[in-house]
């Protein structure tokens, strides 16, 4: 604004007085308008905004036409605004459908079933090859014994019935409604194998035992380890090998712990004495006499059928190792038994099977020596042949070769046992 | 010039322009000059005018419903008019210096077409050398000059402090001057006009 002339100045300064409704004065004004007159530039700018500041109307045909136009704009919009409105409505109202069945279907999902747990079996057995919780458990007649993944093992008589109440990585519940039933745990598991029935259980971490239901009783033998048996309201026992321990249906209610000290006594290896001690009969009248009702007795019985029912029930469902575990039990468990010494030759039999004609050969000459004319010596001559044959002790095998033909020269054997004969003496 | 105070009749039009169709039509009548004007000015002689005019007159009778008859009902409608222009000017991306822009207004019915016709080119070479002032300076001007927008106003419409809007209104007309100075064939019509 410096550069301009002086008048030029002072008239903008009136100017932007006027446009920033500022009153100047009339002589102010005058100056201006005298300006104005004088000064082109002046002059043009005071023209200019008199020109913008004059209305200037359209057309009448531009106003018609802006009007229609203004009024069909307006409906088109409203019309778009409704259809919007509606749009986003029925999105609404669908949306909350959709919505609800989803929640309403949530809502009412069924139940999932809950998969029952289930106990993997190493081979088939009757079909199966697992045992589901809750499903009963029935022998179809198979030989073979129910294997289990960890190497444990049952068998089930005919007229066996369990039912597998549980098995989960801390225990394997199996309940025995009926007959009897052999389990040989695998120790090790960490796993609890439980055997239960109507009236007592047999808890056990790794040994082979034996629970029997008869009559509503149970027995339960232990071959190998220790079973912990406990029968109801009474505290646990722990069975050994080679005992058994029958649990008779209860008739009285809970016995209290004194009764449970007298059962215990009772309970020892002697034979109960006739003059044994009466025991104080409990002040509350509900506890039963031991010897009228007596809860559980120990008896000392042999497990030898039961080693002797497993080994004949592997070898004969070719299942050799488990065979000659039995056998081998029973020469440790019941040496001096008649049957046992006659199982030496079916024992030879089987390491012969498996390849072990040493352990065959001590085993047929153990029995050759205790029963040099038994009804076996056939059979344990013949192991013996075989087994010196597999060792390759010639000399050994010659001179059994000469008693067997000795012995049995009409046996069906001698043709072929000659023939070798005259082979190593070539 | 300057805000009108509230204005019961106005406030009656706009509501029965609600309701009535021929009230809708009156309003128009008397809102359709100054809007054409205010477009006008703001965005010269751009080829969207008349349909920012026509935007604007529809987003007018749409908002009808926002009236709430503080001041006369031409001020609000100019308001609406300066966002459509403002709205439009944000947009463009090249502006046309050229003399050869849509007609400008023509005055209804006049008797001298020939007086007319140098009105009009008269308003086209003004338009051109305010499309030469800046946006802010230009609309700011235009506000207060066409539209009778006191300067609180403008500097309220603008979104400007007062002393903002004082200061484009003065730099504005000293550079409006400084471009009709230049323009010899201009600067003679004007004069005769301030006359």
């Amino acid at each position: 604004m410096n550069d301009l002339p002086l008048g030029c100045q002072r008239f903008m300064e009136i100017l932007e007085q006027r446009l920033n409704e500022e009153t100047p004065s009339a002589e102010d004004l005058a100056e201006a308008r005298e300006h104005a007159t004088e000064c082109s530039e002046c002059g043009a700018l005071a023209g200019a905004l008199r020109v913008m500041a004059t209305p200037t109307p359209p057309s009448a045909a531009e106003h018609q036409a802006f009007k229609e136009a203004a009024l069909w704009g307006e409906k088109i919009v409203r019309q778009r605004r409704g259809q919007r409105r509606a749009m986003w409505a029925m999105a609404a109202a669908v949306s909350g459908v959709v919505l609800g069945i989803v929640i309403w279907r949530f809502a009412h999902l069924p139940a999932q079933p809950t998969a029952q747990p289930q106990l993997a079996l190493a081979q088939p057995w009757c079909g199966k090859t697992h045992l589901t919780v809750g499903e009963p458990l029935r022998s179809c007649g198979e030989a073979r014994p129910l294997k289990l993944r960890d190497g444990s093992q049952m068998q089930l008589t005919a007229e066996g019935v369990a039912t597998l109440l549980r098995a989960d990585g801390a225990e394997r519940r199996l309940r025995l409604e009926g007959g009897r039933l052999t389990v040989e745990v695998t120790p090790g598991t960490g796993r609890r194998f439980v055997v239960e029935t109507a009236y007592c259980e047999a808890k056990v971490l790794g040994t082979v035992f034996e629970v029997r239901v008869v009559d509503g009783d149970a027995e339960v033998a232990v071959v190998e380890g220790t079973v912990e048996v406990a029968a109801k309201d009474s505290p646990p026992e722990k069975i050994k090998g080679g005992w058994q321990l029958r649990v008779r249906k209860r008739r009285k209610s809970a016995l209290s712990a004194r009764r449970s000290a007298q059962i215990m006594r009772a309970l020892a290896p002697k034979p109960m004495a006739k003059d044994a001690e009466t025991p104080t009969p409990a002040k509350d009248a509900r506890v039963p006499d031991i010897k009228r009702t007596p809860l559980a007795q120990q008896v000392r019985a042999p497990a030898l059928k039961l080693l002797l029912s497993r080994a004949r029930s592997c070898r004969g469902a070719r299942d050799l190792p488990c065979a000659r575990k039995n056998y081998l039990l029973l020469q440790r468990h019941h040496r001096a038994a008649p049957v046992t010494i006659t199982t030496l030759v079916a024992l030879a039999e089987v390491e012969l099977a498996l390849r072990q004609p040493k352990a065959s050969l001590k085993h047929s000459r153990r029995y050759l020596r205790l029963r040099p004319k038994g009804t076996l010596e056939r059979e344990a001559l013949h192991a013996e042949l075989r087994a010196l044959r597999a060792l390759g002790r010639r000399a050994a095998e010659v001179r059994a070769l000469k008693r067997f033909l000795k012995r049995f020269p009409s046996s069906i054997h001698a043709s072929t046992l000659q023939a070798r004969l005259k082979t190593l003496q070539r | 010039m300057g805000t009108q105070p509230l204005d019961d009749a106005d406030l009656a039009l706009v509501r029965r322009a609600q309701r009535s169709a021929a009230a809708k039509e009156e309003l128009l009548d008397r809102l359709i000059p100054k809007v054409h004007q205010t477009i006008y000015w703001l965005v010269g002689g751009d080829a969207e005018a008349p349909d920012l005019i026509n935007t604007c007159l529809t987003e007018i009778l749409v908002a009808l419903r926002a009236y709430r008859g503080e001041g006369s009902v031409e001020a609000w409608a100019q308001r609406i008019s300066y966002r459509v222009a403002m709205r439009h000017l944000k947009h463009r991306r090249t502006r046309e210096r050229t003399f050869a822009l849509v007609d400008g207004p023509e005055a209804a019915g006049s008797s001298n077409p020939e007086r007319e016709a140098q009105q009009k080119h008269l308003r086209e070479r003004l338009q051109h050398h305010l499309q030469r002032l800046s946006a802010e300076r230009r609309i700011t001007l235009t506000l207060r000059v066409v539209n009778g927008h006191s300067v609180p106003e403008v500097a309220e419409i603008t979104g400007v402090a007062l002393n903002t809007a004082r200061d484009r209104i003065q730099t504005g007309l000293r550079q409006l001057r400084q471009f009709l100075g230049n323009d010899p064939q201009l600067r003679g019509m004007l004069s005769e006009v301030s006359v």
